[in-house]
């Protein structure tokens, strides 16, 4: 079965659990850490929600993507937050290391809009990168509804 | 110079001073030089990882107070290198960075070990502004510091070992770098980079991006 691309101008959101979270001195969130886009050890793709799955305004969209997460096997925290990218822009990051990732629509069963990663880096200074330039826009769980 | 109670310098001290990897390599900066420094990057966390880890314990609100009663009891020794504020504040972080209810359960959490370096990290340099604290998966403490678009961000390895990435404008172009050296190393290796910027507290900037997005509720 032929891979079913996520379009190149969509976005991705990312969930980051709070010790991920880049942070001031008084815990006020600035952004995302590096570590939150490594891949566990038995992980063979890094996970994202393709929040352009979903119709209406870009909010909206954004908004459905984070109640599919909530709905998921996996567990959101109050003060975690959802790093926003575009599959683009976090594509060339890695383009430009020399690193080829595909943006693949993989639906779950708990997650229709599931998206893997594959061919994720694993190199630490380019988590950094992405973090920094290409995923690092954040929403915070409870800003959403 | 101040003498910590535990000095637990290991074989790891082999790599002091060894990496200062520019991410955007010069023409005399090859591909397998890149490739060994990754490789070096790689064993040392390996290495830190395989460090004995704590009694696991019975739960993970078990395992999260047991740690920050370690990491609190340890910095009791060094008391008198903290002031009372700084020492409430560093404790509400770890308090926070340690909340059973925002602990990822498949995360490990971080070691004293790891703590001893980010507490020398902290006595050894005195920032003015202190940094943000997060942590790896793998249980290493990260001391992060953010000045408009300059970010340090350490992670703290046992031993004193630290593992650095950075990035700034200098002279309008954006610069990155990124490596592993030693707590005593670490004021020489950021030293080009004007380190004032994220330890000190004057001329601090937000972001210039928009880190943080709202949305609208949903009709």
């Amino acid at each position: 079965m032929p891979s079913n691309y996520v379009p190149q101008e969509h976005e991705l959101l990312r969930y980051v659990p709070w010790n991920k979270l880049r942070k001031d001195e008084d815990d006020n969130v600035l952004g995302v850490l590096g570590t939150a886009f490594k891949l566990r050890p038995n992980e063979e793709y890094l996970s994202g929600t393709w929040v352009g799955f979903f119709s209406g305004t870009r909010d909206q969209q954004i908004c459905a993507a984070v109640t599919a997460f909530r709905n998921s096997n996996m567990s959101v925290s109050t003060k975690s937050g959802f790093a926003i990218g575009t599959a683009r822009v976090i594509a060339e990051t890695c383009a430009r290391r020399s690193k080829k990732i595909r943006i693949i629509h993989e639906p779950e069963v708990d997650n229709r809009a599931h998206a893997a990663l594959r061919g994720w880096p694993d190199d630490d200074d380019l988590l950094d990168l992405i973090a920094d330039d290409s995923w690092g826009d954040v929403i915070l769980n409870s800003s959403v509804p | 110079m101040i003498s910590f109670p535990t000095s637990a310098q290991g074989s790891m001290n082999l790599l002091v001073g060894r990496t200062l990897v520019p991410l955007q390599p010069s023409t005399g900066f090859g591909k397998v030089s890149l490739l060994i420094d990754r490789e070096i990057r790689e064993a040392v966390r390996k290495l830190a990882a395989n460090t004995p880890a704590p009694t696991r314990a019975a739960s993970l609100e078990d395992g999260l107070y047991d740690a920050l009663s370690s990491y609190k009891i340890y910095t009791a020794q060094v008391a008198m290198y903290l002031d009372l504020d700084q020492r409430n504040k560093l404790f509400s972080q770890l308090d926070s960075l340690l909340d059973n209810q925002e602990w990822p359960q498949e995360d490990m959490i971080p070691s004293l070990l790891s703590y001893m370096t980010l507490l020398r990290l902290l006595l050894a340099i005195q920032p003015e502004k202190r940094p943000g604290l997060g942590s790896s998966s793998d249980g290493f403490f990260i001391a992060a510091w953010t000045n408009g678009d300059a970010r340090l961000t350490v992670t703290c390895l046992p031993n004193d070992i630290l593992q650095f990435v950075l990035s700034r404008d200098l002279d309008g172009h954006k610069e990155r770098a990124a490596g592993v050296t030693t707590l005593t190393r670490l004021s020489k290796v950021l030293a080009p980079y004007n380190p004032s910027t994220w330890f000190s507290n004057a001329e601090q900037l937000r972001p210039t991006r928009a880190r943080t997005l709202t949305v609208r509720p949903m009709e």
